[in-house]
């Protein structure tokens, strides 16, 4: 699935899933926008898929025959095959496009009906149920005891257990779940997304954090006014992104992240990421180079990406290249809070209200510890708060 | 007891012998004759239902009738069918007996008065609706270059049917041997034809750039004469033709049922064309031709009445039904998707290629499928660059082009007529239910109508409420007509050949848009195996059961069409989180529906959740959950049905999926069904 454009036949040309999609390593189809055969013009959509944040078009790389090889509901890892865009509605296509192998079902005496898998041996006899392996696990039971078992359930594991417990006491102790019942819930595509991504980041980065007071009050009406004389809307936020920008010029290591091999990569200019919250669905949008742009631009081209997140139109380019973040919880009752920074960031500063009314707010700080200690941190904190 | 059938067609080829004027009055006297006696017979009370007599109208039956090949030319007639049927057959059993309701009458006793079928004949009583069919025979005859003529007989008040403008329009482009005669009697039933018919008759057919002419039908020499010429012109290659003929009806409507003035049917009683011919011939001879009709009509009459009366045999007739649809294994099967065919779209269109390039009787009628657009889903393309003089594209016109479908079925052929959406086969209801689907029982199974509509159906493509309906609930309870499903467990191009090739019956064939960029299912769902109902094996549309090895099964979940990826991952979590294990069928013959499957499982399971995307209400499952529950009583424990909100389907995509049914809601069904 990850052929090259090099390595095909003359007139091929592959539709990867684009690489530049930061903190995924999968994507999903959402739909074809086109049909094997359709003719499409370059640049033309090909087809949605879906990130840990947004609904991306994936567009014709040169103009041609669109041939969709992954299907609606696939997941595809970055840099996977979609399809192939070729010069002739009919040119072959090279055998590893994913087509799975068809194995006839005369066998069956249906041609008609697409072939099943034969059964046959204990092994293909043996349905184990994913809350069966819980428990197999949990009792610490091997699951070869239950081969040719045919369908296994918790009820079946736990009698085995009890089974085994009766002949021989100390091999484990079955045990009800003593906090009642309970159901597994699946998580939504874009949270599961969301999951995988925070995982990466805690199992990565050693995260300190720091908090300080800020007055919001002379922000907001430095916003309002600057908001009045540019005609746009500005917000704290928009001040904070800003600000943070700014401040990483002077404290370039939050402007980067720690390499697994201990070295600091520095980024050059500050994208300064934005969560931004759609029904639920967490998605950050970067304002790139955000140090060399006036507070009100920062907070029009903000304006703009909120307006595609709600419609559900934001792109790759509005959602990756991030080298920082910030985040903010006003007017959300909390005065507390630790947010997670992105994997390949060191830092991700937050705001949120102290206590209602109040105009004092509690500027947060996280950190990865391996770029900076805390005196260099509560140093870039300061000057965060300074620019805001 | 059932009448042989005769041969459609032989291979003598007449022309029709010059009328004389003894010759047409003989035959005019005869429809009288019979006209008259059923007239009698009805108001005796010794006749049941109805009729519609053609009194006053002999000349336009025997006329254009006596212009025809009989050896090759077509007729289709409508309600008031009787003088034309005569002219045609000379066999007044045939028809009396029909209409006695005995197994000697030309339907045998199933059609009556106007549903009459004698080789190259058929009539019809859907006003209109006959039209395209007529028209689709044109297209038939004219495919197979067999020089027959098509000739269609309507009155004046069908001028209202919108369908008959678009049989003009299709014959007028595609030239088409079709001639359609316009019977003005100057009323539709009780209305003048000046309350119902604006503007000009003539100018309606010549708008479409068909030739036209009006007369008087008042001698049957003339017209018949005049008629050769017509015809002659049709059969070399010229064109449809429009012929209005001026007539009146003598009787009334039907039996009785007569508000004219009484006054004016006297004037035109004394100018009753069968008069002035009788007094042409003089008196003797008229006496001798109305002893002559008499006599056959006792004759037939008497043999009618011995004859034995029609009656059903449900069950047989069920299963002659079901009998039709068999298949040997491997009998000519494609070979399954490869690597080129695994998404639906291009198994379905390597199927099309492969039938089109295998049968010369196969033909395809669609809105926009030629190349290079190749049909809104691209199904077809492709076909019309390789078999241009078979792949038609067509004008809008639904209802045109299923009828059509029809009548070049009724001839032979293997039409595949592409409705653009689903949705839009509303337009074309009649045509399925009045013509196609009854041709063969109703003629007693003299005509076979193997036609083939595709219908993309279903949402999840934000088309809104008119183009993601899953209409076929509008469609199951037709008797003789036959719903396949395509679906991801299934091969859809082998279920095509065997509805276009296999299959003698109409078949509705559905395609859920979402399937279209769908690869085919090939490995079993996890853990389960498929097993082939011994009641499936040799049926043209098998359903699929799958089951896990080593269970009886908790559940049974049928589904079809587009929703099998979505079941599937239902079952999945069903199985592994709520340790649910469920027997899995999905259907691709949705109507009539082999029940046997789902009923072994069900014995089995005792829980039955039915999974469809149309809504619930007179759906499918409601269908399934009625007869597992009549067959089974109190052995259905549980029984579910997921399917749509009873709403239209909105446009924007969340509303869309929440209208529509998804994994949440079947695992949920399922988990219900359990408890
Ligand atoms: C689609 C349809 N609508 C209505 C009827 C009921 N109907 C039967 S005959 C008739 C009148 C037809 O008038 P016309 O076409 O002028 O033929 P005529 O009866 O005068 O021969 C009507 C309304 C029908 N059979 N089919």
């Amino acid at each position: 699935m990850t052929l090259t454009s090099s390595e095909l036949p003359a007139g091929v040309h592959a539709v990867q899933v684009p690489r530049e999609i930061v903190n995924a390593d999968s994507v999903y189809v959402v739909s074809w926008a086109v049909v094997e055969g359709d003719s499409v013009e370059e640049g033309a959509a090909l087809c949605d898929i879906e990130t840990s944040k947004a609904v991306v078009t994936v567009e014709a790389p040169v103009a041609g025959y669109a041939r969709p090889v992954a299907a609606e509901g696939d997941e595809v890892p970055v840099g996977g095959l979609l399809g192939y865009v070729t010069d002739r509605p009919d040119t072959p296509l090279p055998s590893a496009a994913g087509a799975r192998a068809i194995s006839s079902a005369s066998g069956h005496g249906a041609a008609e009906v697409a072939s099943a898998a034969s059964a046959s041996g204990a092994e293909s006899a043996t349905r184990i149920s994913a809350k069966a392996q819980r428990k197999i696990t949990e009792l610490g039971l091997d699951v070869a005891l239950f081969a040719g078992r045919g369908v296994v359930r918790e009820e079946d594991v736990v009698a085995m257990a009890a089974e085994l417990h009766a002949a021989s006491p100390d091999v484990c102790a079955p045990s009800n779940d003593a906090r009642g019942p309970s159901q597994l819930k699946p998580m939504g595509t874009i949270q599961r997304r969301v999951a995988r991504v925070m995982e990466q980041s805690v199992a990565a980065i050693p995260a300190s954090s720091l908090e300080r007071m800020v007055d919001l009050a002379p922000v907001r009406e430095r916003a309002l006014a600057l908001g009045a004389e540019r005609k746009v809307m500005v917000t704290e936020v928009d001040l904070l992104v800003h600000a943070v920008a700014v401040a990483c010029r002077d404290f370039p290591e939050f402007n980067g992240y720690a390499t697994a091999d201990h070295r600091v990569r520095l980024f050059e200019q500050v994208n300064v990421g934005v969560a931004v919250d759609v029904a639920g669905d967490l998605y950050v949008v970067v304002v790139r180079d955000a140090a060399a742009k006036q507070p009100e631009a920062v907070a029009k081209e903000l304006r703009g990406l909120q307006y595609l997140a709600a419609r559900q139109r934001l792109g790759v380019e509005h959602l990756s290249g991030g080298t920082v973040t910030v985040t903010s919880m006003l007017g959300r009752g909390v005065h507390r809070f630790v947010p997670i920074p992105y994997p390949e960031q060191a830092a991700i500063v937050g705001l949120a209200d102290v206590e209602p009314g109040s105009t004092k707010a509690a500027l947060v700080l996280v950190f990865d510890h391996r770029v900076a200690n805390g005196g260099r941190a509560a140093a870039f904190l300061a000057a965060v708060a300074e620019a805001l | 007891m059932t009448r042989p059938v005769s041969s459609v067609t032989r291979n003598v080829r007449v022309e029709p012998p010059v009328l004389g004027v003894e010759d047409a009055l003989a035959k005019m006297m005869l429809i009288r004759e019979v006209e008259e006696r059923l007239l009698e017979l009805f108001s005796a009370g010794r006749l049941f239902g109805t009729t519609h007599t053609c009194i006053g109208q002999e000349t336009c039956a025997v006329g254009v009738v006596g212009a025809l090949d009989h050896t090759r030319d077509v007729i289709f007639s409508n309600h008031r069918c009787h003088g034309h049927f005569l002219a045609y057959t000379d066999d007044p059993e045939l028809l009396l007996a029909e209409i006695m309701g005995r197994v000697t009458g030309a339907s045998g006793g199933r059609g009556g008065s106007q549903h009459l079928c004698e080789r190259n004949f058929y009539s019809n009583g859907i006003q209109g609706g006959i039209v395209p069919v007529a028209t689709g025979i044109a297209l038939a005859e004219q495919h197979k270059g067999s020089g027959a003529v098509t000739a269609c007989f309507i009155g004046d008040g069908t001028l209202g049917e919108g369908v008959v403008y678009e049989s003009f329009n299709m014959a007028s482009l595609w030239k088409l041997p079709v001639l359609y005669v316009l019977e003005h009697n100057r009323y539709a039933q009780s209305t003048p034809t000046t309350r119902t018919t604006a503007g000009d008759i003539e100018a309606r057919a010549a708008a479409f750039g068909i030739a036209t002419d009006r007369r008087a039908a008042d001698d049957p020499v003339a017209l018949a004469e005049h008629m050769r010429s017509v015809v002659e012109r049709i059969r070399a290659g010229e064109g449809p033709f429009f012929q209005v003929l001026d007539t009146y009806r003598l009787a009334a409507h039907s039996k009785g049922d007569d508000d004219r003035d009484a006054e004016e049917i006297d004037e035109r009683r004394r100018a009753d064309p069968l008069l002035r011919l009788q007094h042409d011939v003089g008196v003797k001879t008229t006496a001798a031709l109305a002893d002559a009709a008499r006599l056959r009509v006792d004759a037939a009459l008497a043999r009618a009445e011995v004859a034995p009366v029609a009656g059903v045999d449900a069950e047989a007739e069920r299963a002659a039904f079901h009998g039709r649809a068999r298949t040997l294994p491997g009998k000519d099967a494609f070979p399954g998707p490869d690597a080129a065919t695994t998404l639906v779209v291009q198994n379905l269109n390597a199927a099309l290629h492969e039938l089109l390039a295998r049968h010369d009787d196969v033909m395809l009628l669609g809105e926009d499928i030629v190349d290079p657009y190749g049909g809104a889903f691209k199904v077809s393309r492709g076909l019309s660059t390789r078999f241009p003089d078979r792949v038609l594209s067509t004008p809008i016109s639904e209802a045109g082009i299923i009828g059509m479908g029809g009548g070049m079925s009724l001839r032979g052929m293997r039409p595949v007529i592409e409705i653009m959406f689903g949705d839009f086969l509303a337009l074309g209801a009649d045509q399925i239910l009045n013509h196609i689907s009854k041709f063969h029982w109703m003629y007693n199974g003299q005509a076979d109508t193997p036609l083939v509509i595709r219908a993309p159906v279903g949402g999840h493509r934000g088309y809104g409420p008119t183009h993601s309906q899953s209409i076929e609930k509008m469609f199951f309870g037709v008797p003789g007509l036959v719903v396949v499903a395509v679906s991801s467990r299934h091969d859809p191009g082998e279920l095509l050949r065997r509805a276009v090739v296999e299959d003698s019956r109409p078949v509705l064939f559905l395609e859920q848009k979402i399937l279209y960029a769908k690869r085919l299912q090939t490995e079993a769902p996890a853990g389960m195996v498929l097993e082939l109902h011994e009641s499936e094996v040799g049926a043209l549309y098998p359903t699929g059961v799958w089951r896990t090895p080593g269970s009886a099964g908790d559940v049974t979940v049928v589904t079809y069409g587009g929703l099998t990826a979505m079941v599937e991952e239902a079952l999945f979590t069903n199985f592994e989180e709520d340790e649910i294990v469920a027997d899995y069928l999905v259907v691709a013959q949705l109507a009539p529906l082999g029940l046997a499957p789902i009923l072994d499982s069900v014995r089995r399971t005792g829980r039955l959740v039915v999974v469809e995307e149309g809504t619930a209400p007179w759906g499918f499952g409601a269908e399934v959950l009625a007869r597992v529950a009549e067959e089974l009583g109190s052995g259905l424990a549980r029984a579910v049905r997921v399917a749509s909100h009873h709403l239209p389907i909105p446009n924007a995509r969340p509303a869309e999926q929440q209208v529509l049914p998804d994994a949440a809601r079947i695992r949920e069904a399922v988990r219900s069904a359990c408890r």
